[in-house]
């Protein structure tokens, strides 16, 4: 069991009247990659700015390992919203301002600065004023400021808005790199591809409530395979169907439906097959038993409603 | 952290062309204020007072007149402090200063060394440009002056540093740096002195501008008032360090408090 990074607990924000969100509980261990989708306006910035401590909750708390309640982490790397920059100022000279801030020595700062702004490939324009650089420069910039100190910890909202297709595998593939040397990433989002591209954990927000939370990559080791499986039943069957798969050890039932359910099969051996053995020997005939990869474009849809549109 | 906070903050007061303009302005203003003044003919018991004649010969004298003229500047300089801070919390730099570790503490305690660090910067500004003044006028310069004068001095810098960080109070809560300037100014130069008018003997002698004045009286009408040396009175120091805690102790918990 990995070490807990951040808990939050009931969280509620208000702006005015408008209740931005409503009692936000979740878990965050080391290692995971958070992928906080929604529609507009359902809470999402809101939320990173308040566990960011830019925003205090009107209720509720939160804490970050090593910290105390309420209170933001040492140093984290962030990008909310939009990109934090005195348009007037060089580039350069604003991350070097962030580098003294992060009690980065004198001597390592221009090289740190160098390797950030390859990283994000802002090489060629260093010098210029951040208002001379355009609308995905400015992302890049935001996200180079992000990564400037190393952190440990990376929350990121909407990181790839407005970058061109290059920009967008740049980044994702740097978020996946990072998750993958222990880095834990938070990345709000209402792009399901990119959450499915670069998370590991997926959390539906809708109007400021955490409507579910799901794991995106079933915890699967090379000897014991999980599937993921979208198991469908006449309407009439469900309930059946649900108390037959309590009856089995090697099943964990993650969604149910009007007609069928998604569970996490982990057999001992062998494959899928074998949860359609052990049904029909209860006398449940499947009329359909799919491999799915992760559910969550069903889900958000699920738990968005069905109006909702998603782009890119 | 504050110290990092600090030097980011000089590097960016540096390098905001603002601070230039305002900086020269304020030495050009104070010549001319200087002028000003003098040329408003002051009656006392009867009798006209030329104010040129009786500052000539001595540069004490008119070390103090200078001071008690620059402390009018002080509008140009919150002017300055507003908009240096509006521009940081729009652009959400202060976010950034949270994200790099820095603690609202810090912030709070970087924005009241900013406001001492303005009030020094105004008090180097009038030095050189009184020192232009006292050559001109009285054709010496005295270094002993600034001795004889240190309480004046550091009345000075107590007027500059209060009023700053009174407008950083206000502009804390409203974030509006049009709106907290004009607030200051209205207040400092006419609301007040109506309250004072109105009621002269009451509360009025607790209000801030009253006795930030105190901190810099006016030396010709304080020799005929008092015959003696102006200098600070007491009531106005511990009125102006009051204020200053308030003030301190509002934006310490505005910060805390409120979003960014
Ligand atoms: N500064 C503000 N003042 C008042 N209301 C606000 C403010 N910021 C956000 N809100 C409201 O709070 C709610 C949540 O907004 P938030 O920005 O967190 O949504 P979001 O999920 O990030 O949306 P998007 O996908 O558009 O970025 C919305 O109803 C919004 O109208
Ligand atoms: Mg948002």
């Amino acid at each position: 069991m990995s070490a807990t990074i951040l808990e939050t607990s009931s969280i509620t924000k208000y702006y005015g009247k408008t209740k931005a969100l409503d009692g936000i509980s979740l878990q965050l261990k080391k290692g995971q990659v958070l992928g906080i989708l929604g529609p507009n306006g359902s809470g999402k910035t809101t939320f990173l700015s308040v566990i960011l401590g830019v925003l205090r909750p009107y209720s509720g708390w939160y804490r970050w390992v090593d910290g105390d309640v309420n209170s933001a982490p040492a140093s984290i790397g962030a990008l909310l919203e939009k990109p934090c920059f005195l348009p007037g100022n060089r580039l350069q000279t604003q991350l070097y301002d962030m580098a003294i801030l992060h009690k980065i020595p004198a001597r390592h700062r221009a090289m740190r600065i160098k390797e950030v702004l390859t990283e994000t490939g802002l090489e060629d324009v260093a010098t210029k004023k951040f208002s001379a650089l355009s609308l995905g420069m400015k992302q890049r910039a935001a996200i180079a400021m992000a990564l400037l100190s190393r952190p440990d910890i990376l929350i990121l909202d909407e990181p790839t808005n407005g970058l061109d297709p290059q920009g967008i595998i740049d980044i994702r593939q740097l978020i996946r790199q990072l998750a993958a040397t222990g880095k834990t990433v938070i990345l709000a989002s209402h792009i399901l591809d990119e959450v499915e591209k670069v998370c590991t954990h997926a959390a539906f927000f809708k109007k400021g409530v955490l409507a579910g939370f799901e794991s995106l990559v079933p915890e699967s080791t090379e000897d014991n395979p999980v599937y993921r499986l979208l198991l469908e039943v006449p309407y009439t069957e469900t309930g059946k169907l649900l108390e037959c798969l309590g009856l089995n050890p090697n099943c964990v039932l993650l969604e149910k439906m009007p007609n069928g359910a998604v569970v996490d099969f982990e057999p001992s051996e062998g494959g899928p097959e074998l949860l359609n053995k052990f049904l029909a020997e209860n006398n449940i005939m499947l009329s359909g038993l799919t491999k799915v990869k992760s559910g969550i474009e069903q889900s958000f849809m699920k738990i968005t409603g069905e109006q909702q549109q998603h782009g890119h | 952290m504050a110290i990092e906070l600090l030097h980011v903050m000089i590097r960016k007061i540096v390098r905001y062309p603002l601070f230039w303009i305002v900086s020269v302005f304020f030495l050009l203003i104070i010549p001319m204020l200087y002028r000003f003044f003098l040329t408003i003919d002051l009656t006392f018991a009867g009798q006209q007072i030329n104010l040129l004649a009786f500052l000539t010969p001595d540069s004490a004298s008119v070390w103090q007149y200078i001071l008690f003229v620059a402390s009018y500047g002080v509008y140009v300089m919150i002017l300055f402090a507003l908009s240096f801070i509006n521009r940081d919390l729009r652009e959400g730099i202060w976010r950034q200063y949270l994200f790099a570790g820095s603690s609202r503490n810090d912030l709070a305690l970087a924005l009241w060394l900013f406001s001492l660090g303005l009030s020094l910067w105004a008090l180097l500004l009038v030095v050189l440009a009184g020192s232009g003044i006292v050559l001109r006028q009285s054709h010496a310069f005295n270094a002993a002056d600034f001795i004889e004068l240190r309480l004046f001095f550091a009345g000075f810098l107590l007027h500059y540093f209060v009023f700053i960080a009174l407008a950083v109070a206000l502009n804390m809560l409203l974030r509006n740096t049009i709106m907290s300037f004009l607030i200051i100014l209205l207040w400092g130069l006419v609301a007040e002195s109506a309250v004072r008018w109105i009621d002269p003997t009451g509360f009025a002698h607790y209000l801030p501008v009253y006795n930030l004045n105190g901190l810099v009286p006016n030396p010709i009408l304080a020799l005929f008032d008092r015959s003696s040396v102006a200098e600070p009175d007491t009531q106005s120091v511990v009125m102006s360090l009051f204020w200053l805690f308030g003030c301190i102790g509002s934006t310490y918990y505005v910060l805390r408090r409120k979003d960014l």
